[in-house]
């Protein structure tokens, strides 16, 4: 970069000196993340604190035609936030982190970028207890607001679908500089009580959601919020077998009795219990599924437990095994708090942080072939000779599914070998469906050059140039 | 208690060896569960319907968990996991649970070692409903 001295000038002009870095050992934690996706340092790191800041570093951005790569804690599976162009890292996790406006009636809140699930929740407790948001299997210090315009998944997804589907309004910055409200929010003064739809007009949230943020940057994002009810609980289901594991899936997502349903093969609840490389007998279940439940009353939720019993009755009489349907509190008090990891969220995911790299082939899949995807993934986990860590879950009512093999490695020294195993995990599910979520770049050039009707490849490259016409938001990101 | 912790029980495994111990292991270091164990010392499955069998061979001072072992047990409890979680809601009493046929144990009528393993399981399970209530809160 030959003008890097004017540049770094204009950015503490922007944030301050205290909040621009261009230090090596700054910069180098910005470089990577827990994937095998290769590092890129950027040039700055800046520490946004307000809208007005992203305003006047758009501006400086589109003068010096340098990247902006918004990042809020930078622990996406994806390496969504690694600076491929280098360029400006803008951090929003540590100063621009309020929670705005939370609306008890309409049941939303008004976030800024940097807003946490931890925060979030502690917050929602003490001043809004008849209230509650959600929470993906993620560390407490994820943010709220990139998971929700990444469609990530949660505890409630099986009843309600991605956190996507719940965006009410975002505020944005786009290329010019202008800050446009999306959604109800679209009035011309600020108003905290308007952020309740993202319907009727025209809708131009597609034009950021899973867009990575390269068509602009949010800065504000107003978020549904459900009712907590009275209880909250949990069974377990445990399968023999992959057709008993889908019947499960496929017909407790469509009784909508259920808040979330999320299956492991039984090896990630081993892993929980101390055991890194858990070994599988077959005498042992295939899958612990894992199902959230609330109800307004012990009535309430005597009766949604007995019409699961009815389903889990006639699943029995189609499959070899029988599913055994139990209580999770009981069970996890006798298998070991560990198991509590996927229960108690947000929380830190034992099997998740046990290892230096964290990778995963993350998608949404059609649920009529979740039997195949379970086969084909459990062949390549044998094959390379790691445990079977594979993450199912019904998606709002079993309309689809999430598929999401993970694979625990260690960093800088299993990368290739990783990255070969993703690669055959995506190629075969691709073949029956599957399109990953929160997509690293490999995934989304793979899939342009051998699946994406080109119309579509071409449209998108259309849409990105219209909106960031000198690329300068997180450009890479599918191959743009 | 984490499982890798507790030295005089081995280290299963399969998931249900490692919820057995872990069962087990709340009482550790309690003087009067460790007599019980002593005392026991025998060779008993726990054979859970619909998932599998667990030789549990108490041997002073010791316990070995062996999973999908039944050889030379001198007791076997034969019952699904939904009973033994109903027990420690307290739905059933262990001897309720027998008497409406959810426990079925073979060679029934050799009391003493029923009772010894009573005196083993009963402060485990104890402990274990306390665990569960709290995670229901």
């Amino acid at each position: 970069m030959e003008n890097k001295d004017a540049i770094k000038k204009q950015l503490i002009k922007i944030f301050g000196v205290d909040f621009v870095s261009d230090k090596q050992h700054d910069l180098y934690m910005y470089s990577y993340d827990a994937t095998e996706c290769k590092a890129f340092l950027p040039d700055f790191i800046c520490l946004v604190e307000n809208t007005d800041q992203v305003v006047k570093v758009i501006e400086l951005a589109n003068n010096e035609k340098i990247s902006l790569v918004p990042y809020i804690t930078g622990n996406n599976i994806g390496g969504l936030t690694i600076p491929v162009k280098g360029g400006i890292i803008l951090d929003f996790g540590k100063k621009m982190n309020k929670i705005i406006h939370v609306d008890e009636t309409q049941m939303y809140a008004i976030l800024e970028p940097g807003v946490t699930f931890g925060q979030l929740d502690v917050y929602l407790r003490k001043y809004h207890p008849n209230l509650r948001y959600c929470y993906p299997f993620a560390p407490p210090f994820s943010g709220v607001v990139g998971n929700a315009i990444l469609s990530g998944m949660n505890n409630l997804s099986t009843a309600h679908g991605s956190m996507g589907d719940w965006i009410n309004g975002l505020e944005v910055v786009l290329h010019d500089g202008s800050v446009v409200k999306i959604g109800s929010c679209f009035t011309k003064d600020f108003r905290k009580d308007n952020w309740y739809s993202r319907y009727p007009m025209p809708d131009l949230m597609g034009l950021f959601v899973n867009w990575q943020g390269m068509t602009g940057i949010v800065t504000k994002c107003a978020v549904q919020l459900w009712l907590r009810k009275k209880i909250n609980t949990f069974i377990i289901a445990m399968t023999y077998g992959i057709n008993a594991t889908v019947e499960i899936i496929r017909e407790f997502g469509r009784t909508e009795l259920i808040d979330d349903l999320s299956a492991v093969s039984v090896e990630v609840a081993k892993m929980s219990l101390d055991f890194p490389m858990p070994r599988k007998w077959d005498f042992e279940p295939d899958y612990a599924i894992l199902i959230p439940i609330s109800a307004h009353s012990q009535k309430h939720l005597q009766v949604k437990l007995e019409l699961l019993q009815d389903v889990v009755k006639l699943i029995n009489k189609r499959v070899e095994r029988n599913v055994i349907l139990t209580d999770f509190n009981y069970l996890s008090a006798i298998l070991g708090e560990g198991v509590r990891c996927f229960a108690d969220l947000p929380n830190v995911v034992i099997p998740l942080v046990e290892y230096s790299g964290l990778t995963w082939v993350g998608c949404y899949a059609p649920i009529t072939n979740l039997e195949k995807l379970m086969e084909g993934g459990k062949k390549i986990f044998e094959k390379y000779e790691v445990p079977a860590f594979i993450y199912m879950k019904s998606m709002k009512g079993s309309h689809y599914a999430i598929w999401r093999p993970i694979i625990r490695y260690k960093k800088h020294e299993e990368e290739a070998k990783t990255h070969d195993m993703c690669k055959e995990l995506l190629e075969m599910g691709l073949k029956h469906g599957i399109v990953p979520y929160k997509t690293p770049i490999w995934m989304a050039e793979y899939m342009k050059e051998y699946i994406i009707d080109p119309n579509w490849v071409r449209f998108l490259g259309d849409v990105k140039s219209f909106m960031d016409p000198n690329n300068i938001f997180n450009p890479g990101r599918w191959g743009l | 208690m984490e499982n890798n912790k507790v030295p005089w029980i081995n280290n299963p495994e399969d998931i249900l060896g490692i919820g057995l111990k872990n069962l087990l292991s709340y009482c550790y270091g309690n003087p009067t569960f460790h007599k019980a164990v002593e005392t026991l010392n025998q060779k008993i499955v726990f054979d859970f319907e619909d998932l599998y069998p667990v030789l549990v061979y108490f041997h002073k001072p010791t316990i070995e968990i062996i999973p999908n072992a039944e050889e030379n047990h001198i007791l076997r409890f034969k019952m699904s996991l939904n009973t033994l979680i109903a027990i420690m809601k307290g739905n059933y009493t262990m001897v309720g649970a027998f008497i409406r046929g959810k426990i079925k144990i073979s060679q029934w009528w050799k009391l003493l070692s029923i009772v010894r393993l009573l005196k083993v399981l009963f402060p485990a399970l104890q402990k274990a409903t306390e665990r569960a209530e709290e995670y229901g809160k």
